[in-house]
């Protein structure tokens, strides 16, 4: 298994912009596409991701693998994903460390899991199938929770470590997601994302989220907010210029305030590797000048 | 207290999420939460907590089926719909990976629960939607019937577009959709059942009323009919014209609207 190219910033490939991204190239530097939106037979939707993907990296993100449920793994749909990226070949397929459903109802929501080692066991087993399956590492995002389990023997980002461990997937580290687990259940997001592997985040994502005043809710329908901007700046000065996607699936503005969201996105990421260059410079210099 | 396996506690958490809308919830969840390993705080107690998502689940899906059903939804009235959608989903739990196929029992259930008008809307429109992602085919061109030699026509084999579907609406659907979507009041009568033809051309889906000759001669083009059993077939049902004449006239009409499929 290859080690993930850098893709520098994307955006999610949203049904609102298919007209105006078959009549311009956006100003991104790759798309990540909803997997369920294009397990389909044909149509619209997949002659605009063939277009897309002719001038860009292309990433599948799926939400329904619920890689975390005790009901079975569902063949069919991870067959049409397969073929998906036979078609498209894409960087890396991911989807959420989570349980979208039971009792063969799919619920279409990221459900939390409990952090304990029966569930650990049950995951990586579970996530070393669909690699098989699939032939290539799986990558998994964190995902906003709105309540933790009371048995849970680790904490959320000790569970994602070990399982990276255990099944050998990669990590997408949803940084918006951290800021909102971390106003839920009271931790520390700078710490969570310290604890991360630097070797297995393969991808961040950015989004915007709604204050309800108890908690915050991950709504992906508003502009990344200042502190989920500075909590990016702290990851890529840990993790590195690591890839990142813009995430914005309610109240879909125009294609263009996007583009202004990638373009602060890679303005951080200069001023980081500036930074970064400056303290190895400088620290290089104080050397020199101690001799 | 001992912990719930993670089966057992998926199996309680999916069926408390799955009462979104639905009266009872609250009690059931008064009832269940105490058992449930799911910690609370000063801000949010567990029952809270739990409900969050048992909100987000129900208009999520309620949100998704909404978008591709704007004219049922307009003719039900904003009340009629949300309870529609709530019994809906009651008695269809999704099952499926894409949440857009979380309506595909909705024009069914509403054939038995509500007027016929709205049944027929809501299945014009998942017709459409059906329409719009359906396997990508080449139309069958003129030319390639221009350059067939004429020991090749009985053996050609003709075929729709896999997007092509085939409604009977006993109310004016497609007139009643076109109203609704431009804003117009609409009364929601019967008529006399017509066929419809639903098909998708190149990546635009389109619509159109047909006699009951061309629905049935359509109907047999979806499996691929032969070129001499179509006319063998159109002798029989229609024996006051000349079956060729009669296959020509329909397949020129087909052609110009690719509704045929190229031979494999």
């Amino acid at each position: 298994m290859t080690t993930p190219p850098n893709l520098g910033v994307g955006i999610g490939l949203r049904t609102g912009h298919f007209g105006e991204l078959l009549e311009r190239t956006a100003d991104v530097d790759w798309f990540e596409a909803v997997s369920e939106n294009f397990l389909i037979d044909g149509g619209r939707p997949l002659k605009v991701l063939e277009h897309v993907r002719r001038d860009a990296p292309v990433v599948l993100h799926g939400v329904s693998m619920s890689i975390g449920t005790t009901d079975p793994l569902d063949e069919e749909y991870l067959r049409r994903l397969r073929r998906l990226a036979e078609r498209l070949e894409p960087s890396w397929i991911s989807d959420h460390l989570c349980w979208t459903g039971a009792n063969r109802h799919n619920l279409h929501d990221l459900l939390p899991l409990p952090w304990t080692e029966e569930v650990l066991d049950h995951v990586a087993q579970r996530v070393q199938r669909v690699q098989d399956f699939l032939g290539r590492r799986l990558v998994l995002e964190n995902v906003s929770s709105y309540l933790q389990f009371s048995h849970s023997t680790m904490t959320e980002a000790e569970f994602l470590v070990a399982l990276v461990d255990c099944a050998d997937c990669d990590i997408l580290l949803d940084v918006n997601n951290v800021y909102v687990s971390a106003f839920n259940h009271r931790f520390d997001a700078r710490a969570f994302i310290d604890a991360m592997p630097r070797d297995r985040v393969v991808q961040l994502h950015l989004a915007g989220h709604s204050d309800c005043g108890t908690h915050l809710l991950d709504t992906h329908d508003a502009p990344v907010c200042a502190e989920v901007w500075d909590l990016y700046r702290h990851t890529i000065t840990r993790l590195g210029p690591v890839p990142t996607l813009i995430e914005w699936d309610g109240n879909v503005p125009p294609l263009a305030t996007l583009e202004e969201e990638v373009a602060r996105a890679r303005r951080i990421r200069a001023d980081v590797a500036r930074e970064s260059g400056v303290r190895r410079r400088g620290g290089a210099g104080d050397r020199t000048h101690a001799a | 207290m001992t912990a719930p396996t993670l089966r057992e506690l998926q199996h309680e958490l999916e069926t408390l999420f799955a009462l979104g809308g639905a009266p009872g919830y609250e009690s059931r969840l008064e009832r269940a939460a105490p058992g449930l390993p799911v910690s609370g705080d000063e801000r949010l107690s567990a029952a809270e907590r739990i409900s969050i998502y048992t909100g987000m689940i129900f208009v999520r899906i309620r949100d998704a089926i909404a978008e591709d059903f704007v004219a049922t939804r307009s003719a039900l009235g904003e009340a009629a719909w949300e309870a529609t959608l709530a019994d809906y989903l009651r008695a269809h739990p999704t099952d499926h990976p894409d949440l857009r196929m979380a309506a595909r029992f909705l024009p069914g259930f509403l054939r038995d629960t509500a007027a016929r008008p709205i049944a027929d809307l809501a299945e014009l429109e998942w017709a459409l939607l059906d329409a719009f992602t359906a396997q990508d085919t080449a139309p069958l061109r003129a030319e390639t019937l221009q350059a067939l030699p004429a020991n090749g026509w009985p053996s050609l084999e003709i075929r729709a577009v896999p997007s092509l579907r085939l409604l009977e609406p006993a109310s004016p659907a497609d007139r009643n959709r076109r109203e609704i979507l431009d804003g117009r009041e609409v009364t929601l009568g019967t008529e006399p059942p017509f066929p419809l033809r639903i098909w998708r051309r190149d990546l635009r889906v389109f619509h159109k009323r047909i006699g009951v000759l061309e629905r049935d001669a359509l109907e047999r083009t979806v499996e691929g009919i032969s070129f001499a059993a179509l006319c063998e077939w159109l002798a029989e049902a229609a024996p006051d014209r000349d079956p060729s004449e009669n296959a020509v006239e329909l397949l020129q009409a087909w052609l110009a609207e690719e509704l045929l499929a190229a031979p494999k």
